[in-house]
């Protein structure tokens, strides 16, 4: 039997929604045992993509691998060993905390009680509270332990920490943390915080436009990626194999993201290391259409 | 099974209890009105042309007042027992499918580890469940009702559906109709405004178009008397359907026509009946018209021991169609959008 690598994989992926793509051309590949961050605008295709993944939807074009396994509605085996916590967290607004985690207790075989009531007791989410009762941020942890204690082997989390305070965001990264490092389960959450994906992910996969733009450990995309900056003399090319993610002018001179494959020499430009939130960023803004600098992919001397 | 009686139980436990006072109502109106034909019906308030005397004319009266008083709250006893079960078949449907993929909760059930068909296949079976045992000691006690109050024969259309088993079958399909209709829909009121209107159009459709063709009609002729005389002359008609029965129509037939008439034939006879009655001068009676033209006047009617027959066919019908719905739901369940 061939041990899986990667836990999502898709080629060509699409989701069309009546006239408009929501999530279009996207090829990736997320390995085992990564928190990978999907990063992107409002509409760049994250949550669709997730929901593909957790086999809430089907894909218009393209192939979905989750787990080995094509997500639908129909694979069930897949859906025990995959958490999906959507960005509303609906839950049974009228049960009780308790009930909520029978609820998932009798539809989970691999549901592990005591994960969730220490989950709970360690946030003072009492057990007999109403969920309408709850704070958003509570309903949302409520929501997350009942992914947790589901024990799954892909936790797919759309915007987890959206609605939680600073502290309350600290704890849940620090239990997907934990949850990683204890089960050897794999993450993949969408997020608008660049600090989390620093913080946590070892993974990134920026999306713009209905496309995925970058997809890489973070490691390697801070490894291969510069800031150049000259002053004056603002027409000076750039030497071969060096993509031009986004590039800023000013009176004083030029300043560059760019990608570099090979190391990188030339005295006549200041070079600096960019943090992946720039990194990210940068892609970012030159997927937007407000984007203030050059398209990426866009080259200097042909290169790409 | 659980999670969808803890989604549910407000609801059932909701009907419930206005089942509880609708029996209650329906039981203690029962008892009186029972109470109130044994002694109108009783000598010596017998016979309804010249048979009272002028001592029990006033208590004879009296009893009638009171049955004519009771048929108003009748009407509403019948409103409720006849919207009940659709009602509660339609609120448990929304609530099981529409209202859950409006609130979303729909994504949290669909992302663990059983099938939507077991999500749904645990809808129907707790849903129906809790239809039977609410529904089916209220359809026994309207069943007794319709015959303790003489409200009409239960075979009319006006009882039918609450004087058997039928309103068990119209909740059930009101149930499997609201799920379909919340799964395209997606909006609780809508798919409830929707369910009443495909609900009433259905039942309605049956009862009268459908239900009277599935049943054999028979024929019986009404003899007609005149009484007294002048201003005060009028026509006592004898014969007819017998009690219990479902008049489908009045009419007259040629005396020759043998059996059930066409509706073609029965309108022929009575347009020349009418023009009959209105060349002639007063002194002529439909009775003398009758006998100029070789007619007779008669009433088509489903006999009352048709009654289990056709409870059965509209009872099949609407769960036949129930099945079908469900299995709709269950095809179309694993196609809805996220």
């Amino acid at each position: 039997m061939i041990e899986e690598t990667s836990v999502l994989e898709a080629v060509n992926l699409g989701k069309r929604y009546r006239r408009t793509w929501g999530l279009q051309d996207c090829t990736l590949t997320i390995p085992k045992g990564r928190v990978a961050a999907l990063v992107g605008p409002n509409g760049s295709g994250k949550s669709t993509l997730l929901r593909m993944a957790a086999g809430l939807s089907e894909p218009s074009a393209g192939t979905l691998r989750v787990l080995g396994r094509s997500p639908s509605p129909g694979t069930n085996d897949l859906r025990e060993r995959v958490g999906y916590l959507d960005q509303d967290r609906p839950l049974y607004k009228s049960f009780r905390v308790a009930e909520m985690l029978r609820f998932g207790e009798m539809n989970n075989p691999t549901w592990s009680m005591d994960v969730a009531k220490n989950h709970l007791a360690r946030l003072d989410i009492p057990l007999r509270s109403r969920v309408s009762d709850l704070s958003g941020g509570q309903q949302a942890q409520v929501a997350l332990t009942l992914c947790l204690a589901k024990q799954p082997e892909l936790l797919l989390l759309d915007e987890p920490a959206s609605s939680l305070d600073p502290v309350a965001r600290e704890d849940l990264l620090r239990q997907l943390m934990r949850q990683v490092a204890d089960s050897e389960s794999s993450v993949v959450l969408s997020t608008h915080a660049l600090s989390d994906v620093a913080a946590i992910c070892d993974y990134v996969v920026v999306l713009a436009h209905a496309r995925v733009v970058l997809s890489d450990d973070t490691d390697y995309i801070v490894e291969t990626h510069r800031i150049l900056s000259i002053v004056g003399d603002g027409d000076l090319a750039l030497p071969p194999g060096i993509t031009v993610i986004h590039e800023q002018r000013n009176a004083r001179g030029r300043s560059l993201l760019v990608r570099v494959e090979l190391p990188f020499n030339d005295d006549r430009w200041l070079v600096d290391r960019p943090t992946l939130e720039e990194i990210v960023l940068a892609y970012l803004r030159a997927g937007s259409p407000r984007g203030d600098g050059r398209d990426v992919g866009e080259t200097e001397n042909g290169a790409r | 099974m659980w999670v969808v009686w803890r989604q549910q139980r407000s609801i059932v436990i909701a009907f419930a209890l206005l089942a509880v006072v609708v029996s209650a109502w329906a039981l203690i109106m029962g008892l009186h009105e029972h109470t109130l034909w044994r002694e109108y019906l009783s000598a010596p308030c017998k016979g309804e042309f010249g048979g009272l005397t002028a001592s029990n004319v006033k208590f004879c009266e009296g009893l009638q007042f009171s049955v004519s008083n009771s048929g108003k709250l009748n009407e509403v006893v019948i409103g409720i027992g006849v919207a009940f079960a659709p009602l509660f078949g339609l609120i448990l449907g929304v609530n099981a499918v529409a209202h859950e993929i409006e609130q979303k909760t729909n994504r949290l059930a669909w992302t663990q580890s059983g099938s939507r068909a077991r999500w749904l296949m645990n809808k129907y079976l707790a849903s129906v469940a809790s239809l039977v045992v609410i529904l089916a000691p209220l359809c026994w006690l309207f069943s007794w009702w319709v015959g303790a109050s003489h409200v009409g024969a239960r075979i009319e259309p006006r009882v039918f559906a609450i004087s058997g088993f039928v309103e068990i079958t119209c909740g059930i399909f009101c149930f499997a109709l609201a799920v379909v209709v919340g799964l395209f829909v997606r909006r609780p009121g809508w798919s409830l405004a929707m369910g009443v209107v495909l609900f009433a159009a259905i039942f309605l459709g049956f009862a009268t178009q459908v239900l009277p063709s599935l049943a054999s009609p028979s024929v019986a002729v009404l003899q007609s008397t005149q009484l007294g005389m002048g201003s005060s002359s009028g026509f006592y008609s004898s014969g007819g359907a017998p009690s219990g029965s479902w008049t489908l129509s009045n009419g007259y037939e040629p005396k020759t026509e043998k059996g059930v008439p066409s509706t073609s034939l029965m309108n022929r006879s009575t347009n020349e009946m009418y023009k009959c009655e209105d060349a002639v001068t007063p002194q002529r009676s439909p009775t003398i018209c009758a006998k100029q033209l070789g007619l007779t006047d008669i009433q088509l009617y489903i006999p009352g021991n048709q009654f289990w027959t056709l409870q059965f066919f509209e009872g099949g019908f609407y769960l036949i169609v129930a099945a079908l719905l469900a299995a709709l739901s269950l095809f179309a369940v694993r196609r809805v959008k996220v």
